[in-house]
């Protein structure tokens, strides 16, 4: 919280230089790309955690079902 | 006078942005047929847009065939589903059941959908939920492209969709120049250990699908339609007594769906609402999102080599995409053209299926956290 306190005021800055039609808009801009930087950890770190999951299930399914014979 | 007035209506209605729209739409068809730049999809597309931008055209009103299409399968999403149980039948799982670990590059490489989500957010011109729709271009996956389109961005699916199946098609030109400059000579030559003489027993091949499904969907309920279609698709294969319904699938379903898609996407492509900068930052926004697709699958591949005592070659990473089978041939092609005796197209392969559910999941998740 700490951090997100410090940073917002420089992403207002910033959005208000990029977006300058006035604070309003750039406030809401900041709000955006909190959000957006929300999803992006969270959602990205989601993805990963699910095929992380898959990994060790193809490797159980792997090991509880081996093939049994080699073709050719 | 009111007949001639009532069959001049289509030339007294036609202005500049019709006749822009219409050579967009021209365009598309051209490269489509001259380029070959994902023909089954831009050419319904450019012909969708022709039809929708001409003044007055019965094809999209209340009742057009168009407009019923439209209501018909991208409203309630059957259409994406739908292509997904055509995908899934198409699939073969095998090379990444052999190597596993390929499941973390098809998680990497989904970077440039959150990277273009922040873009498109940072611009200023999108609000949150635009612009994880925009940044879903990044899942280099159509399907998804336009089932989260649709249900967070219907203003901007016409551009979001030809983004999207635009640059699938220039996979081979976004992606060598991005593994060029993150790799080295030395590093693209480098031989992965083929683990491909492992066998995958066909209860693995049939569980597989089944568990993805369970377990996406109760990690990510909103994933259920999507990966239940595509894995569906996959079971149909699988299970050795469908074959008929497999080919079905591979083929009438996808192409059928296909052309109805493509014709019905490329109506949404009205002027009003595509001819707008928004629809150039559109653009603009996906193209960056293939390139930190490709990036971040290069950069995670050179940072698993430094705790790696077998190397992986991180041309591999840049297949974590799902523009299937397409990145996996590039990767080889470089890898070849750097040592003809490197062959590492098999655990691309691996990883290019596994960005096809990396990509959903993500799709997904994204889905779930804005809904």
């Amino acid at each position: 919280m700490y951090l997100l306190n410090q940073v917002l005021p420089l992403l207002t800055l910033a959005t208000s230089v990029l977006n300058p039609l006035n604070e309003h808009n750039a406030l809401l801009t900041n709000r955006v790309i909190l959000d957006a930087l929300i999803v992006m950890g969270v959602g990205f770190g989601s993805v990963f955690l699910v095929l992380t999951l898959f990994y060790f299930l193809v490797l159980l399914l792997r090991k509880l079902f081996p093939e049994t014979h080699h073709e050719g | 006078m009111g007949i001639l007035q009532q069959l001049g209506q289509g030339v007294l209605g036609l202005n500049w942005q019709n006749i822009l729209m219409m050579l967009i739409g021209i365009t598309l068809i051209v490269l489509a047929i001259v380029k070959e730049y994902e023909p089954m999809l831009l050419l319904p597309m450019g012909f969708g847009a022709i039809m929708a931008n001409i003044p007055f055209s019965a094809a999209v009103t209340e009742g057009g065939f168009l407009n019923v299409l439209y209501n018909a399968g991208i409203v309630n999403e059957l259409f994406p589903i739908l292509i997904f149980i055509g995908v899934g039948a198409m699939i073969d799982f095998g090379p990444l059941l052999k190597q596993p670990v390929m499941l973390f590059f098809g998680a990497a490489a989904q970077f440039g959908i959150f990277a273009a989500l922040m873009l498109a957010a940072a611009s200023g011109q999108f609000n949150i939920r635009e612009a994880a729709a925009i940044g879903i271009i990044g899942a280099a996956d159509g399907p998804t492209s336009i089932y989260v389109g649709n249900l967070f961005a219907p203003t901007y699916m016409g551009a979001i969709t030809v983004a999207a199946y635009s640059y699938m098609a220039l996979v081979p030109i976004i992606q060598p120049p991005v593994i060029r400059l993150l790799t080295s000579r030395k590093e693209r030559m480098i031989h992965m250990d083929q683990d491909f003489n492992v066998q995958i027993s066909k209860t693995v091949k049939i569980i597989f699908p089944i568990m993805v499904t369970i377990v996406s969907g109760i990690v990510a309920p909103m994933s259920v339609p999507l990966i239940g279609g595509l894995m569906f698709g996959n079971l149909v294969r699988e299970c050795g007594v469908l074959e008929s319904l497999s080919q079905t699938a591979q083929h009438e379903l996808s192409n059928l769906v296909t052309l109805l898609l493509g014709i019905t996407i490329g109506s949404t492509m009205m002027a009003q609402s595509f001819l707008t900068l928004k629809t150039l930052l559109i653009l603009g926004i996906g193209l960056i999102a293939f390139v930190f697709d490709t990036a971040g699958g290069v950069i995670f591949a050179k940072v698993v080599n430094l705790f790696l005592k077998k190397k992986i070659n991180p041309i591999i990473g840049a297949c974590g995409i799902s523009a299937f089978p397409m990145s996996a041939r590039i990767a080889q092609k470089i890898a070849q053209k750097e040592d003809p005796t490197n062959f590492i197209l098999m655990p691309a392969i691996g990883a290019n299926v596994s960005g096809q559910i990396g990509s959903i999941i993500a799709g997904a998740v994204v889905l779930a956290l804005l809904s």
